[in-house]
C-alpha cells in the first residue's frame, strides 16, 4: 500500500455525542465486519465499556476503503474515550494519528470535552474534520452548532458533514472527506524505523503485546528491536493489525498503525510512550513520547482475603501494561492488612480498574475512600506530601496544610447559572470568570478544590442542572485551606482505613452523616457496636449499631430443607466480602462509605 | 425405610396473603384426577409401615367428605399401632360431623390455622374465619374425641404492637390446646405480601415480641423444644421431629418435598403436570452432615454428636472446633453426646449456623 493512500485518524468527541456509533458504522460501510458479526459498540471490547455505554480503552483497528476516485486506501481508526478521567488515553491515540473526525451532538452542541479534546488534537499538530451527529432529532440545529464551532474553536465549518451515525445517514461523506481532507502519515519508509509504543496488553501465552505506530521504516518477523527508553531488546515473533480481528502481517510499513509481539516476558520493558527502533540500525533520536499523565486520586486496595496479596501485585502489574498512568506501591493497614496505595487521574479511572481487578483477575477487593495529594508543611519546616489521611503527621507537628485546586469550566444552560453558582459556592469555589457562549448557554470557570469534585461534585452537578451542563478541569496548584483529620472509630477503635480528611467546616455534617452511614451498612453484630467520628480525639458525632438479637428461621420442616439452606448460604457469601477488624466484622462497602453520604 | 409420611393438599378456598406454598384454588373437577394421581404415587412407593402420617396444604379439610374418605383410605392401611396422624385445619370449614369423620378414620391429631385473635388483622392478612369459628372448632374435635390440638400462630404482622401479640397469646392460653406452633412472619416473595412489598417488622420490636412468646409459653407450663414449637405434657409433634432429627420421610402430592434413602427431592408445584405426568420428583444434591445439624439444632433436644459421627464418619469435635469454641456455653452447650442450642442460641441460630457452614 502506498503511504500517501494511509489515513490515521481518531474520532473525538464529548461523552454520548456519538463517537462509537460513528465507528461502527464506519466498520460496516467499509465491509470490516461482517453484517452478522455487527453488534453495538464493537470496539468496546471490555464488558464493562458495553455495560456502561463507556469507552475506557482506546482501541485501533485497520480498514479498507474503495473510496470514490476508484483507488484503495488504508484507514487506521484509533476509537478513544470520552471521559475526563480518561484524556491521557486521548492524548496517546491522538499521538498516533495524523487527523482527527471531531463529532458534536447537533443537539446539545459543544460541550467541554469536546473543547478539551480538541486542544489536545491542536497540541498534536492533527487536522481537524468537524461532524454533526444526531441531526435526524427533533431538536437538532446543525446551524446553530455550526456557528458555534466556529465561534468557540474556530473550525471553518462550511463544508462539515451533517450525519446521522444511528442510522447511517451521510456517513460515506464522512469518509470521503477523510480521504480527501485529512493528510496521509509523512515519514520515510526507508529511514532506520521509528515506532511509537502506545498501548500494549499481557497475553498469557505471547507476553506482553505492544500496539505501535510506525513513524519512520519498517518492522517484520526476525528484527531485533530495541525499545529506547528500556533498553530492553527483543526479536520479533510477528507483527500484524487488527480489523477488528487479529490479522498477521509479513511487515509493517511507516504509516501503519498495528501490534508486535516478540515473546516479552517482563512487564517493565514495555513502555508506553516509548520508541521501538531496530538493534543493528538504530534512528538517532526517539521519537516525542507523552507528558506522563500523573494521578489525581489516591485510595487504599486491599484484597479481602490476606493470601491474595501477590495475586493482587500481579493483577496490578499487568494492568499497568496498558494503563500507564495507573500507579502503586506496598501499603498497610492495620486494619486491612496488606495491600496497594494506588494512584488514578479520576474516580471513574479508579471505579474502571477496580472493577477490572475484581471481574478479570477474580479478586475480592477492599478499596479505601479515594483522597487526594496533601501538601503537609510541618512545624519543622520540611513538606510531606500525603495521600493517605492515616499517615498525616500529629495535629501539633504541622503548620499548615495544602491541598490541590482544579480551575473547571463548566458549560451551562443560562437558567441553571444560579443554581449552578450555588454548589460552586457550597464547595468552597472561587469566582474566576463567567463567559457568554450563545444566547443560551454561559461557561462559568471556578477554581474548586480537586477533593470537593472527587467527593460528589459531578453528581450535583448533574442534578441541579437536570444534566444539562458539562465540566472539565485542569489542575491549578495548591493553596492553603483548613483542613483536619477525622477519624472513625468502631468499638471504640479508630479504624485506619475509614479516617478522612476533611474541610474543617465540614467537618460536623460529614461526620454525622459518615457515622449514619456506616450505621446502615455495618450489619448487626452479637454486641452493641459505639460508631463515633472524631477530631483529635474529640468525639464530634456518635451513634449505635443496635446488638443482633434474633437471626433465625421461624419454619423449618422436611420440605423446607433446601430452600432455607440457600438463604443460609447466601449470608456466608455475603460474609466473605467481609473484613473482620478486631471484633467487628466490616463489609467492603464501608470503606468507600464516604462517598455515598448525603451530608446536606 | 422412611416411617413418616407427608401429604400435601394442595388446595384452597381462599389464599392468604402471607402464603408461599404450592397451593391452588379449588377446582372440584380436579379433586377425582388428582386423588387418583395419589393412588398412584403410593403405590409406587411400597411403604411397609407408618407411624407419623401428616396431611399438610393448602387446605386439607376443605376437600368434602368422600374426597377426604377416599385421600384416608390410600394410607390407613399403613399405619401402626401407635401412629400420630395430624390434619391440617382452617377454622371455618370445621363442622360437628367433620370432627365426628376424622375421628371414626382415626385422625388423632389437628394442626388448626388460627394465626391470630384479632379479627381486623385476620381480614388485613387475607384470612377468612372468625374467633368463634376457632373456638367451635376446638370444642367440635375435642367433643369427638381429637384431644391432641396444635395452634397456629403468627406474630411481626404489619402494624401489630406488643401488646397485641400479648392479646393473641391470653387468648390461646384459654383454649387449653396442648401444642402450639408460633412463627414470626416471613415476608416470602412469592406470596402476597411479597408482591406487595410489605416491610418486614422492626428487627428490634421482632425480638421483643419472640422473648416475650418464649416466657409466656413457658410460664403457661409450655415446654419450648422447638424454635417455634411449644408443648404441654410432651405432646410433641411427633411427625416434625422426624424432620429435625434427620430421618426419611416419603413426600406425597403436587408440591411436596420428601427424603428417601437420604435423598431429597421435590415434587412438581405445577398442577396440570401433575395431574398429566404424576409428581416428576426432582432430587437434590444437598450435604446432609450439615442439614442434619442445621435440623437438629432447632429444637432444645439437639443433635447427637456420637450418632451423627457414626452416620457420616466424621469427626465433629475437631471439625467444628472454632465455632464451638466462639459459641460455648453462652449459646451452645454440649451434654455428651448432644450438643444443644441455649435460648439465646436459638435465637440467633443463623448466625451459628453461617459459621458451620463455613467450615465445609
Amino acid at each position: 500500500m502506498d503511504q500517501k493512500n494511509i489515513r490515521n485518524f481518531s474520532i473525538i468527541a464529548h461523552i454520548d455525542h456519538g463517537k462509537s456509533t460513528l465507528a461502527d458504522r464506519i466498520l460496516e460501510l467499509t465491509d470490516t465486519v461482517e453484517k452478522r458479526e455487527m453488534k453495538d459498540q464493537i470496539l468496546d471490547s471490555m464488558d464493562l465499556e458495553r455495560e456502561r455505554g463507556i469507552t475506557i480503552k482506546l482501541n485501533a483497528v485497520q480498514l479498507i476503503y474503495h473510496a470514490k476516485d476508484g483507488q484503495d486506501y488504508v484507514f487506521h481508526l484509533i476509537d478513544t474515550p470520552g471521559h475526563v478521567d480518561f484524556s491521557y488515553e486521548v492524548s496517546r491515540s491522538l499521538a498516533a494519528c495524523d487527523g482527527a473526525v471531531l463529532v458534536v451532538d447537533a443537539a446539545q452542541g459543544v460541550q467541554a470535552q469536546t473543547l478539551a479534546n480538541v486542544y489536545l488534537a491542536l497540541e498534536n499538530d492533527l487536522e481537524i474534520l468537524p461532524v454533526l451527529n444526531k441531526v435526524d432529532l427533533p431538536s437538532a440545529q446543525p446551524d446553530v452548532v455550526k456557528e458555534e464551532i466556529e465561534n468557540l474553536i474556530g473550525l471553518d465549518c462550511s463544508d462539515a458533514v451533517e450525519i446521522s451515525a444511528k442510522s447511517g445517514l451521510h456517513v460515506d461523506q464522512v469518509l470521503e472527506q477523510i480521504v480527501h481532507k485529512l493528510p496521509a502519515p509523512k515519514g520515510n519508509n526507508d529511514a532506520p524505523l521509528q515506532a511509537l509504543v502506545f498501548d500494549s496488553l499481557y497475553d498469557s501465552y505471547r507476553g506482553v503485546i505492544a500496539f505501535i505506530s510506525v513513524k519512520n521504516g519498517t518492522i517484520k518477523p526476525k528484527d531485533k528491536i530495541r525499545f529506547m527508553a528500556t533498553g530492553a531488546e527483543y526479536e520479533v515473533i510477528d507483527v500484524g493489525v487488527r480489523t477488528p480481528k487479529e490479522v498477521i502481517k509479513s511487515e509493517l510499513v511507516t504509516g501503519e498503525v498495528g501490534w508486535v509481539s516478540a515473546a516479552i516476558k517482563n512487564i517493565e520493558d514495555v513502555r508506553v510512550g516509548d520508541t521501538i527502533t531496530k538493534v543493528e540500525q538504530p534512528c538517532e533520536v526517539a521519537l516525542h513520547g507523552y507528558r506522563e499523565m500523573n494521578p489525581m486520586v489516591y485510595c487504599g486496595l486491599y484484597p479481602v482475603d490476606n493470601a491474595r496479596y501477590d495475586d493482587l501485585k500481579e493483577a496490578l502489574s499487568k494492568l499497568k501494561l496498558n494503563d500507564a498512568s495507573l500507579r502503586f506501591e506496598p501499603e498497610t493497614s492495620q486494619a486491612l492488612g496488606f495491600g496497594f496505595r494506588c494512584g488514578f487521574l479520576g474516580l471513574l479511572h479508579m471505579d474502571v480498574v477496580e472493577e477490572r481487578l475484581e471481574r478479570e483477575y477474580n479478586l475480592d477487593l477492599i478499596a479505601t475512600s479515594p483522597s487526594v495529594i496533601y501538601h503537609v508543611y510541618k512545624t519543622d519546616g520540611t513538606m510531606l506530601e500525603i495521600d493517605n489521611p492515616a499517615a498525616l503527621p500529629p495535629t501539633q507537628n504541622i503548620d499548615h496544610i495544602e491541598e490541590p485546586y482544579v480551575r473547571a469550566e463548566i458549560m451551562v444552560p443560562k437558567d441553571y447559572v444560579g443554581a449552578m453558582m450555588d454548589l460552586c459556592q457550597k464547595k468552597r469555589g472561587e469566582y474566576i470568570d463567567l463567559q457568554v457562549i450563545d444566547d443560551l448557554r454561559m461557561n462559568m470557570v471556578y477554581e474548586l478544590p480537586l477533593s470537593e469534585i472527587i467527593y460528589d461534585f459531578f453528581d450535583k452537578m448533574k442534578s441541579y442542572t437536570k444534566g444539562y451542563a458539562s465540566l472539565d478541569y485542569h489542575f491549578s496548584g495548591y493553596k492553603t485551606s483548613a483542613l483536619v483529620k477525622m477519624d472513625i472509630l468502631l468499638n471504640g477503635q479508630i479504624i485506619d482505613a475509614l479516617s478522612t480528611i476533611v474541610f474543617k467546616d465540614f467537618a460536623y455534617n460529614r461526620g454525622n452523616a459518615m457515622t449514619i452511614k456506616l450505621k446502615d451498612i455495618i450489619p448487626k453484630q452479637q454486641f452493641e457496636i459505639p460508631v463515633q467520628a472524631a477530631i483529635g480525639g474529640k468525639i464530634i458525632a456518635r451513634t449505635n449499631i443496635k446488638a443482633l438479637r434474633k437471626n433465625v428461621l421461624a419454619k423449618c420442616y422436611g420440605g423446607d430443607i433446601s430452600r432455607k439452606k440457600k438463604l443460609l448460604e447466601k449470608q456466608k457469601e455475603g460474609k466473605k466480602r467481609m473484613k473482620k477488624v478486631g471484633s467487628v466484622e466490616i463489609p467492603q462497602e464501608a470503606f468507600m462509605a464516604v462517598l455515598s453520604m448525603d451530608d446536606q | 425405610m422412611a416411617d413418616a409420611c407427608y401429604v400435601h393438599v394442595p388446595f384452597c378456598r381462599s389464599i392468604c396473603y402471607y402464603c408461599a406454598f404450592c397451593r391452588w384454588i379449588y377446582d372440584e373437577n380436579r379433586i377425582d384426577p388428582w386423588l387418583d394421581q395419589i393412588q398412584k404415587e403410593v403405590h409406587a412407593k411400597s411403604i411397609s409401615h407408618l407411624k407419623t402420617l401428616y396431611f399438610g396444604g393448602g387446605t386439607p379439610n376443605s376437600l368434602s367428605e368422600s374426597s377426604f374418605i377416599k385421600l384416608a383410605s390410600f394410607f390407613k392401611p399403613y399405619l401402626d399401632n401407635n401412629y400420630e396422624w395430624t390434619v391440617e385445619c382452617n377454622p371455618e370449614y370445621v363442622t360437628q360431623e367433620q370432627a365426628a369423620l376424622y375421628q371414626k378414620l382415626g385422625v388423632n391429631r389437628i394442626s388448626l390455622g388460627v394465626q391470630t385473635f384479632s379479627n381486623t388483622k385476620l381480614q388485613a392478612i387475607g384470612r377468612t374465619h372468625s374467633i368463634k369459628q376457632v373456638t367451635d372448632a376446638i370444642s367440635y374435635f375435642k367433643k369427638a374425641g381429637i384431644h391432641n390440638i396444635s395452634i397456629d400462630l403468627i406474630y411481626a404482622l404489619p402494624n401489630q404492637t406488643l401488646e397485641e401479640v400479648k392479646e393473641d397469646l391470653a387468648h390461646t392460653f384459654a383454649l387449653d390446646v396442648k401444642h402450639l406452633s408460633i412463627y414470626s412472619l416471613q415476608i416470602e416473595e412469592n406470596s402476597v405480601f411479597g408482591k406487595w412489598h410489605i416491610l418486614p417488622c422492626d428487627e428490634d420490636l421482632e425480638a421483643d415480641m419472640y422473648e416475650t412468646v418464649v416466657s409466656a409459653c413457658v410460664e403457661h407450663g409450655f415446654e419450648h423444644y422447638e424454635i417455634s414449637s411449644f408443648a404441654k405434657e410432651k405432646a410433641y409433634s411427633l411427625h416434625n421431629l422426624h424432620y429435625w432429627s434427620d430421618q426419611d420421610f416419603y413426600g406425597i402430592g403436587c408440591g411436596a418435598s420428601g427424603k428417601e434413602n437420604g435423598l431429597l427431592y421435590e415434587n412438581t408445584k405445577d398442577m396440570q403436570t401433575y395431574l398429566k405426568e404424576g409428581p416428576n420428583p426432582v432430587y437434590l444434591e444437598e450435604d446432609n452432615a450439615f442439614d442434619a445439624i442445621m435440623m437438629a439444632l432447632r429444637t432444645s433436644f439437639g443433635l447427637n454428636v456420637d450418632q451423627w459421627q457414626q452416620k457420616y464418619q466424621k469427626d465433629f469435635h475437631t471439625i467444628y472446633q472454632n465455632v464451638l469454641r466462639k459459641y460455648m456455653p453462652e449459646y451452645l452447650v454440649y451434654e455428651k453426646p448432644y450438643l444443644k442450642p441455649t435460648p439465646k442460641g436459638m435465637e440467633i441460630l443463623n448466625t451459628i449456623l453461617v459459621d458451620f457452614l463455613d467450615v465445609n
